[in-house]
């Protein structure tokens, strides 16, 4: 099928699109532009969790961490990962008292930003409010870059085995375990990082188990969601020099390494091939360095064709702001 | 203890081949070591006089690391590869980093080569740098110790040069700015930045950027086919290159109004050899 039409009937048929991509590729920019396109017959509804806040330039606009709406049939949203948490930690502490402790918790104030999976984890709870409360025919989500995307879409599982390993259980409450092993995995802990630490660590991780616990249902079910191939499409979005595309085939293959597969993907900032034309001196010189970083780009959607499957490419035209900027991509999309 | 060279720079912006460049040139004079820190990382197969090459792979030097601290002979494995052990590996904050950097500490004690350092592909180049501070603060005897040892190590200017590579476009230069800031902040020697992949200067007024350029470039109708993009004329692709070339010149500008030194790397595509062509532009750098 070619790219364009299986872009476009992504959008018509699923309920969310999940964007993928290394860094810096442009995104943010792309999902902003499916956003717009969708939104001429659908409710759409841009969320980007890439921390590096272009959403807003890209549309033009100020952007916070509530729904905006940008114009008929368009809302869009950046959320703030750690402030999803802060929200998470207050609604679910079970007193004001505990939800005081752990806010105070030198652990938390330092460390619940490092630690894997807690602001995904909260970033996935929102999703799902927005997916229930509203009633959007359309979510894109543009996810964190690289590696961190995929991460996102599978912090629920990713989560569970923390916490069905046990580990909270032998690392900070020693009584309740009777298992050798459980015994000396406690002790090498104790023996090598401080009281204090582990206090502090325990304190927020029994808190976060219990969290994850309320919370589970519905980000499992917002994973299972973002798993489910007949409501929910992936698309990959790379540049076309080596090295994007090598990251972007990385992806690719740790999508099916979780399951799930790419519905289209879209080669963007393009060097089109040159047409053949008479030219002399710098301007010859010119034209071969242009002719061959034209080939690079050729290569590289040719590389990544073969593992993606059909690419759309869209061409490069120097930097992209606002609502006009995205409609002047979107005809290298549309069927 | 020898020197080191920690590259850091966001994924895609070629830090791979900067730190092969200026291995090369390190390995002209001396033993020189490069460390990938990056499992997935493709190395050249053909060997240069002077030069060791490591693909470090951080999860397998985590665990050799805290064996090595586990005092129980055959019992070993029942910690270690308890999935609660596993559990505590995989969410503690910066202890794979840790690792990675203790490795390297323990590798210059041992060795007297100079060593360049490809970091990690992330934007997160402070938190790497930052694991054994924050770590440290948390552990306790022999544990901490080390890991005093290896923030002192890379905060000394005897002993580290961190050397930045960004491209001259606006997401990867100003987070490249940010990070020389942070790190500074946090005492770590920002010794450079390379700016690579800069596009050629055009010696002549080629006008601006016509509206767009003209191709309706469609993909192919199947996978395999190679990509049928439309074609554009010698005007369009000499303006795109203006257009480039005039966007780079502002960053360039940015980052060279600052303090740290800032060598240009220019746009070489296609090239079979792309390191040992990059090295003659960062020999002597930082």
């Amino acid at each position: 099928m070619n790219a364009n039409r299986a872009l476009q009937r992504t959008l018509d048929r699923r309920e969310v699109v999940a964007v993928l991509g290394p860094g810096g590729v442009g995104k943010t920019t792309l999902s902003a532009t499916l956003g717009v396109m969708a939104s001429s017959d659908q409710d759409t509804l841009v969320v980007t969790i890439d921390p590096a806040k272009r959403l807003a330039t890209a549309l033009g606009l100020e952007l916070g961490h509530e729904i905006s709406h940008v114009r008929d049939g368009l809302d869009a949203v950046m959320v703030d990962t750690k402030k999803a948490l802060d929200e998470m930690v207050t609604r679910y502490a079970p007193s004001p008292d505990r939800l005081e402790r752990i806010l105070d918790s030198p652990f938390y104030q330092q460390l619940s930003s490092a630690l894997v999976g807690s602001e995904e984890f909260a970033a996935m709870g929102l999703l799902h409010e927005y997916h229930v409360r509203h009633d959007y025919d359309l979510i894109i989500v543009d996810t964190p870059p690289a590696q961190h995307g995929i991460d996102f879409l599978t912090v629920n599982r990713r989560l569970k085995r923390v916490f069905e390993s046990g580990f909270t259980k032998i690392a900070f409450q020693p009584s309740k375990i009777f298992s050798a092993a459980g015994g000396r995995i406690a002790k090498f802990l104790s023996r090598w990082t401080s009281e204090d630490y582990l206090e502090a660590l325990s304190e927020f991780m029994i808190q976060f188990e219990e969290m994850f616990y309320e919370m589970e249902d519905r980000v499992d079910r917002m994973e299972r969601l973002l798993g489910d191939e007949s409501r929910t499409g992936l698309g990959l979005v790379s540049m076309a020099d080596e090295g994007s595309v090598s990251e972007a085939i990385d992806l690719h293959e740790r999508v099916s390494e979780i399951g799930l597969s790419t519905n289209f993907a879209i080669a963007n900032r393009v060097y089109p091939p040159l047409e053949d034309g008479e030219a002399e001196g710098d301007e010859r010189a010119l034209l071969d360095h242009y002719a061959r970083l034209a080939r690079v780009h050729m290569d590289g959607i040719a590389r990544l064709q073969e593992r993606s499957g059909p690419v759309a490419v869209v061409p490069a035209m120097g930097p992209v702001h606002g609502i006009e900027g995205l409609e002047s991509l979107m005809p290298y999309l549309e069927t | 203890m020898a020197r080191v060279t920690i590259l850091l720079g966001k994924g895609g912006t070629g830090r791979t081949t900067i730190g092969r460049a200026l291995a090369l040139n390190l390995a002209e004079e001396r033993s020189t070591a490069l460390l990938h820190t990056q499992p997935s990382t493709q190395v050249p197969d053909e060997r240069v006089h002077n030069l060791s090459v490591q693909v470090l792979d951080p999860e397998a030097l985590l665990h050799e690391q805290v064996q090595s601290l586990v005092p129980l002979g055959p019992l070993t494995r029942m910690v270690t590869g308890h999935p609660a052990f596993e559990s505590f590996l995989e969410i503690a904050p910066g202890i794979k980093e840790a690792a990675v950097l203790n490795h390297l500490y323990d590798f210059l004690a041992r060795r007297n080569d100079r060593v360049v350092v490809d970091g990690p592909a992330t934007g997160h180049g402070l938190h790497f740098l930052q694991a054994p501070r924050k770590l440290e603060r948390v552990t306790t005897g022999k544990v901490s110790q080390r890991l005093a040892d290896v923030d002192d190590m890379l905060t000394d200017p005897e002993h580290t040069e961190i050397v930045l590579v960004a491209l001259p476009e606006e997401l990867p230069a100003r987070e490249t700015m940010e990070l020389a800031d942070n790190l500074q902040r946090e005492g770590f020697p920002v010794s450079g930045v390379i700016l690579n992949r800069m596009p050629p200067p055009i010696p002549f007024d080629v006008g601006k950027l016509g509206p767009r350029p003209k191709p309706s470039p469609r993909s192919s109708t199947r996978a395999g086919d190679g990509p049928t993009v439309g074609s554009i004329g010698p005007e369009d692709a000499l303006s795109l290159l203006a257009a480039e070339r005039e966007e780079a010149e502002r960053w360039l500008d940015e980052l060279e109004s600052r303090e740290v030194p800032c060598r240009v790397v220019p746009s070489l595509p296609g090239r079979p050899d792309l390191a040992e062509e990059v090295s003659t532009f960062v020999e002597g750098f930082p």
